[in-house]
């Protein structure tokens, strides 16, 4: 396919401000050696990555890691590999969090069994169509629109949302939300019981069905998903805010867990080493955003993280749009891959 | 050096007699039987020793020498982009299996100068030669330059015009560089021996390349047995939360 000079020129111009290859490939100052993703890189690459993003996360109480695979995408490590690894860095920095919440009986545990029920199943239904996708090859595509679908619709809503919080926050008090009884379809739902850390007396129906789709999310894309789990909670089963994040926390950690098992065994693509650089980084920059978080006007920094996944997001449509420098690719099929 | 050539030499030529088409008789030997690649370093060089010894009626010199080294096979796939409904995406692939992760065709002159076509093919001197033989369909040929360039810029396919040294008319050595991610096994170096356009002589040798660092022990556990790998990561990350959590708490 031809590709006229107009293109290519647009494309350095707009891909080179995310090219963090280009960081990661100048003479690094202490390579080390990523035996599954076969790729030589800077350790304190990894270890500011995984920092940045861990800071990014205690400030917001996310995740990160949905913005660590999209980093891990733009900087060249393989799509399996870095979606896989991502899953266990997420167990590490859930882990504390998760802890702490459980200490303090911030946790709806029975909740929780019955979300991480759901979530393993839809874990290994998201790890088989991994596999499946990565064969046909299309796996690069499919994280693409995947990430794309996600953030743009995450990045905008969060946009929308902060940016009227700031408008309102000179005029008036920012309103209390006050949400409406249950909703009837989940009251109708059969096979109830009592939920009684969240007050609630609920089908385990829309619950395990929540964990499953998180769950399969998680797995293909490489994210926690307590960005999606949450709201889900709140808005679809009305859990009270005091046990909602302990109990996405469980989740994640659980689910996560399990999914990196799953990659390990069914995808082989987790690389340990990978994996720890980030843990590292980002459980102490989580620790320093955590006690940044309170000092910094949440709010108005909520619209910079709005921008940020905005940003992330373009890229990807443009990964997927522009015609790329080398339309080949060599890929060297591991173990059972076929 | 000079010395161990020689007992070589004489253990080679009392235990093995040549192939009946040879005309001169090869000693090849290399530095070193097991190569060890630690991954912080850049990778490793093998040299590779030879000599050759015309017997009666052998065609007289000048000798040329191509040595060839392959490494340990592995399945590949070259995918080829294709735009669809104004999306980029994976359209046609070709299949290469059983292809050497590593093939070095180092020669004391240009290929090209020392080898008839015919001598290239039957040798397998040629790199378009092994992506046709391991391509998997008759269609697609179309991929295999691509397949070619793409190996030889990761490293895998080395095509070097000098890289055999003729250090006088009988003895040669060839410099094989081994990258620091070389995968792990046996390589077969072959050396032939090429006067006027024949192969006239004929000799293998072979080493074993092994990365002896952490980093590799980690790639073996996670295909030799990955639950255990798998469990191992998740133990290390929740221990590794659990940690930082402890360390930072106020």
């Amino acid at each position: 396919m031809p590709v006229s000079g107009s293109l290519t020129t647009s494309r350095h111009l707009l891909v080179e401000p995310f090219g963090l290859g280009s960081i990661l490939f100048a003479a690094p100052q202490m390579p080390i050696y990523l035996p599954i993703a076969e790729l030589s890189v800077d350790v304190f690459f990894l270890l500011g990555i995984g920092a940045a993003i861990g800071f990014i996360s205690g400030i917001f109480g996310v995740g990160g890691g949905f913005l660590l695979t999209p980093m891990l995408l733009f900087t060249g490590v393989p799509a399996p590999v870095a979606v896989a690894s991502v899953t266990a860095q997420v167990v590490a920095s859930s882990t504390s969090g998760a802890l702490s919440y459980f200490r303090r009986g911030a946790m709806d545990e029975k909740m929780g069994v019955f979300l991480v029920f759901g979530g393993v199943f839809g874990s290994a239904l998201g790890v088989w169509i991994f596999g499946l996708l990565s064969a046909m090859g299309q796996l690069d595509l499919f994280l693409s629109l995947g990430y794309l679908l996600l953030l743009g619709s995450v990045g905008t809503l969060m946009f929308i949302e902060s940016l009227r919080t700031l408008l309102r926050r000179d005029r008036e008090k920012p309103a209390v939300r006050r949400l409406p009884g249950q909703i009837p379809w989940v009251q109708r739902l059969p096979l109830r019981t009592r939920f009684r850390k969240s007050q609630l007396y609920i089908s385990v129906l829309p619950v395990v069905l929540i964990g499953f789709v998180i769950g399969i999310v998680g797995a293909l894309l490489g994210i926690g998903g307590g960005f999606v789990l949450v709201p889900a909670l709140v808005y679809i089963l009305r859990v009270p805010g005091k046990v909602v994040v302990g109990t996405s926390l469980l989740h994640l950690l659980a689910v996560m867990a399990v999914t990196c098992f799953l990659h390990a065994v069914q995808t082989q693509s987790v690389d340990t080493i990978l994996a720890f650089c980030l843990m590292v980084g980002s459980v102490a920059g989580a620790q320093f955003g955590a006690s940044a978080g309170q000092h910094l006007p949440g709010e108005r920094l909520r619209i910079l993280l709005a921008l940020l996944i905005l940003a992330i997001a373009i890229r990807f449509a443009l990964g997927i749009v522009i015609w790329p420098e080398d339309p080949f690719t060599l890929t060297k099929l591991g173990f059972g891959q076929s | 050096m000079r010395r161990l050539l020689a007992i070589v030499a004489i253990i080679v030529l009392s235990f093995a007699p040549a192939a009946a088409q040879d005309e001169v008789n090869v000693v090849f030997v290399n530095s070193d039987p097991v190569v060890a690649v630690h991954s912080n370093f850049r990778g490793q060089t093998v040299t590779l020793f030879g000599s050759i010894e015309p017997g009666q009626g052998a065609p007289e010199g000048p000798y040329s020498v191509v040595v060839l080294v392959q490494g340990p096979s592995s399945d590949w796939v070259v995918r080829e982009k294709g735009r669809q409904g104004g999306l980029v995406l994976n359209k046609a692939a070709a299949r290469y299996a059983q292809a050497p992760s590593y093939y070095a065709v180092l020669s004391s002159s240009p290929l090209s100068q020392i080898a008839p076509p015919e001598v290239v093919d039957r040798q397998r001197l040629s790199f378009a030669g092994l992506a046709a033989l391991t391509r998997q369909g008759d269609d697609l040929a179309s991929l295999d330059p691509e397949f070619v360039r793409l190996m030889r810029s990761a490293g895998n396919f080395i095509e070097a015009e000098r890289g055999v040294v003729m250090h006088s008319p009988t003895t040669f050595s060839a410099r094989v560089p081994i990258d620091s991610n070389a995968v792990n096994g046996l390589y077969l170096a072959r050396a032939l021996i090429i006067a006027d356009g024949k192969v006239i002589g004929e000799t293998t040798t072979r080493f074993t390349v092994r990365t002896q660092d952490f980093e590799r022990y980690v790639a073996n556990l996670a295909t030799s047995n990955p639950p255990l790998y798998g469990l191992a990561t998740i133990l290390l990350a929740l221990g590794t939360g659990w940690l930082g959590g402890m360390l930072f708490k106020r």
